[in-house]
């Protein structure tokens, strides 16, 4: 049985991993997560974790001694994936292990504007989101290492990884459930979809096919699907009616003040000020912004919500094409075991199960 | 502020709590000339450094029972991992100390009732940290069932899941033997609290949690069922669940977002949703007998005002919302959940998963 360290196990992809191999005993997974926090997600499969940064060589090396394979599905700092990922590669180097594999993202192509994009088109260049530069920065210097025999590294671009627990499934259910859900273009753009199982066996299918060529491969489900097809599915699993969903005009993007305030929260100099601020700093900040929101009237009818537009959602939903993977399917074969509807009724269940579904 | 002389405060665990929650109150406090922070004790010397720094006065220990017998310490802060809670109050008592508790008070019955019984016995003030008494929000929402603004046959349906966020300094939360048990112990102690407050003595009538042997459950659904009243809590550490508190009655329905502190919703009948401004607020200062209320604004107006409650109930000997025995009934209930937790449907795994899941449920090993 191959014995699989997952960096990153606290994240709703490693979580599935973790549920997997201790639910069928098909593969042997060693947990690795870099705070405490990150076993919630683990803690009722019982303490089988281990604690290590994964971005430094010595910490991570006695975790994944004796493993067959290493795979990086930590988030980490967008501004530095590039340092950690070949900490993580020389940590391998470093304890023999073979495989190293790599979870980057299509969102290193942007929006694929050219229909003629394959796995080693060149990335976008100044994209305008940190974290698709940090993936970028962290592939450029993987390919570096393509040519280290000692371990061979396979990127993997999967696109929004959906299913159970993914953001992606929550994110449209809980404004669906608001009304505030929205399609922008009639949703008419590329929803580069795939399903939470299909990556996770494509990745096992990656460590079975040991010894793997190193190289970049794009990764998605095999139907082609937009936006609507998207949300329509999810609409039909909520019971709610797809009319409700708003239709909004594709226009270029224009950021509202919040949302730009937003977007300074999340860049790595906004990160940093929230971090240096002291507990009472930040409270009277919370305080004040509380004092802005005005109280409500006796009684007010209760407003309809109100779709708001993201740079991430504008960008997202113009995507025009579908990355190719048959260089995946060339080298390890057709590994997605899920129908884009099949796993929709998975993902029924779930919503179901988490509530968003209307009564 | 007052003309109370400053309470002299041991803190018994040095862990997330204290730095996310009561620091920025204790602070306020001791500028005020309310508390004097004189003791910190964990196990690890480098938060209580962190920790001195805030409070240069305390004396720090790695042993509650020295910190007691040396600290001349009036009150304890007891924020130690749940599982140390009993020994940790049991001392504070032993000591002469008021009690301020994080939830848990402890993890069992047998606990909860003798630091309750203990308490009554001393005279000294058990306090348990249920902040959510505080919130505007499930206040009002209170004020309008007792009023009967919603009918009889109730029934509520509540949900709470986030992702597990809080920067912990140990893996104790995870593990039995320290936390108790999972999300239930740990979240499930708020919510529950909430809604026995609310809708009255209710019993556990069903309970289903995900735990394998072993482990704790990151996901439950608990089914609870008083007179006139039945409804249904799932918590969850994994994800963003449709959280909020829907309930139903004869007369029409509600929609609380424990969290929104400025109103609730309410709809008559099949009638539009209506939005009603969240009405409640508590004693802000010390003075008595009339002292100024305020309405909490933000998450940490609610831990000041819980401190002020607890302070007017050493110097003034109020009532503290949540004493003893309100937390027995809240554990009572805890222990009989999980007492009767059978495996959780989980009908989007794989039938392989889902009987594995099943069969290796945390209850099936309790049992052989």
């Amino acid at each position: 049985m191959k014995r699989i360290a997952v960096l990153g196990a606290g994240g709703f992809v490693g979580a599935r991993f973790v549920e997997f191999a201790t639910l069928t005993g098909a593969v042997e997974v060693v947990p690795v997560i870099r705070s405490f926090k990150g076993a919630a997600r683990l803690a009722r499969f019982g303490p089988c974790w281990r604690r290590a940064d994964a971005g430094i060589v010595e910490e991570l090396g006695p975790a994944i001694a004796n493993c067959d394979a290493v795979v990086n599905l930590t988030l980490g700092d967008f501004g530095d994936l590039a340092g950690p990922a070949v900490a993580m590669f020389d940590a391998c180097a470093a304890r023999k292990v073979p495989l190293f594999i790599h979870l980057s993202s299509a969102e290193v192509f942007g929006r694929m504007e050219d229909a003629g994009l394959h796995d080693d088109s060149p990335p976008v260049t100044g994209h305008w989101m940190e974290y698709a530069r940090g993936k970028i920065a962290a592939e450029q210097a993987l390919r570096e290492r393509f040519r280290d025999t000692r371990v061979a590294c396979v990127i993997l671009r999967p696109g929004l990884i959906w299913g159970p627990r993914s953001p992606w499934v929550v994110g449209p259910a809980r404004q669906m459930a608001a009304g505030s859900a929205f399609l922008l273009g009639e949703g008419r753009g590329i929803c580069n979809l795939i399903y939470l199982d299909n990556l996770f066996h494509s990745i096992l299918g990656v460590v079975e096919h040991t010894p793997a060529a190193s190289g970049c491969y794009n990764v998605a489900d095999d139907e082609v699907h937009t936006w609507s097809d998207y949300y329509q599915a999810l609409a039909r699993e909520l019971g709610i009616e797809f009319a409700e969903v708003h239709q909004l005009a594709a226009l270029e993007f224009r950021q509202s003040l919040l949302g730009r305030l937003d977007g300074i929260k999340q860049t790595q100099v906004g990160k940093r000020i929230k971090k240096a601020l002291s507990k009472p700093a930040k409270q009277r900040i919370k305080r004040l912004l509380s004092l802005l929101q005005k109280a409500p009237p006796d009684s007010g009818l209760a407003p309809v919500g109100a779709p708001n537009v993201t740079q991430s959602d504008w960008h997202l939903q113009n995507t025009l094409h579908k990355p190719p993977t048959e260089k995946f399917t060339r080298a390890f074969g057709s590994l997605n075991r899920f129908s884009f509807d099949a796993a929709m009724a998975q993902t029924g269940q779930w919503l179901r199960f988490a509530g968003f579904a209307r009564q | 502020m007052s003309a109370i002389k400053p309470l002299k405060l041991a803190i018994i665990g040095c862990g997330a709590v204290i730095d996310e929650l009561h620091v920025p109150s204790l602070r306020r406090l001791t500028r005020q000339g309310a508390v004097r922070v004189t003791a910190l004790v964990d196990r690890s010397k480098e938060r209580m450094a962190r920790f001195k720094r805030v409070f240069p006065e305390a004396v720090c220990f790695e042993d509650a029972a020295a910190a007691f017998r040396s600290a001349g310490a009036e009150a304890a802060l007891v924020a130690s991992p749940p599982g140390l809670h009993r020994a940790h109050v049991e001392a504070a008592f032993s000591n002469g100390c008021h009690v301020l508790c994080e939830k848990p008070l402890a993890t069992s019955v047998k606990d909860v009732t003798e630091l309750a019984g203990m308490s009554e016995r001393l005279g000294l003030i058990l306090m348990v940290g249920l902040t959510r008494r505080f919130f505007p929000s499930l206040a009002t929402a209170g004020a309008m069932l007792r009023a009967g603004d919603l009918g009889g046959q109730v029934e509520f349906r509540c949900h709470e899941g986030g992702v597990y966020q809080w920067p912990i300094a140990s893996d104790a939360p995870f593990r039995r033997e320290a936390g108790g048990g999972g999300v239930l112990m740990d979240k499930g102690v708020h919510v529950l609290d909430s809604l026995l407050w609310l809708f009255g003595p209710m019993s556990v009538v069903g309970a289903e949690d995900d735990a394998l042997a072993g482990g704790v459950e990151g996901n439950c659904r608990v089914k609870l069922a008083g007179k006139e009243v039945r409804g249904v809590m799932q918590l969850s550490w994994d994800q963003e669940t449709a959280n909020g508190l829907h309930i139903k009655g004869s007369f029409g329905e509600m929609r609380v977002d424990p969290n929104e502190f400025r109103w609730i919703e309410l709809r008559r009948a099949q009638g539009a949703w209506e939005r009603r401004p969240c009405r409640s607020s508590w004693p802000a200062s010390l003075k008595a007998p009339a002292p100024t209320t305020k309405a909490p604004r933000v998450y940490e107006d609610c831990i000041y005002m819980q401190w002020i409650q607890f302070l007017r109930a050493v110097a003034l000997g109020e009532p503290v919302p949540v004493d003893g025995r309100a937390a027995l009934t809240v554990a009572a209930q805890i222990e009989a959940a999980y007492a009767s937790a059978a495996p959780l449907p989980q009908p989007w795994l794989s039938a392989e998963e889902q009987t594995a899941a099943a069969r290796r449920h945390w209850r099936n090993g309790a049992k052989q």
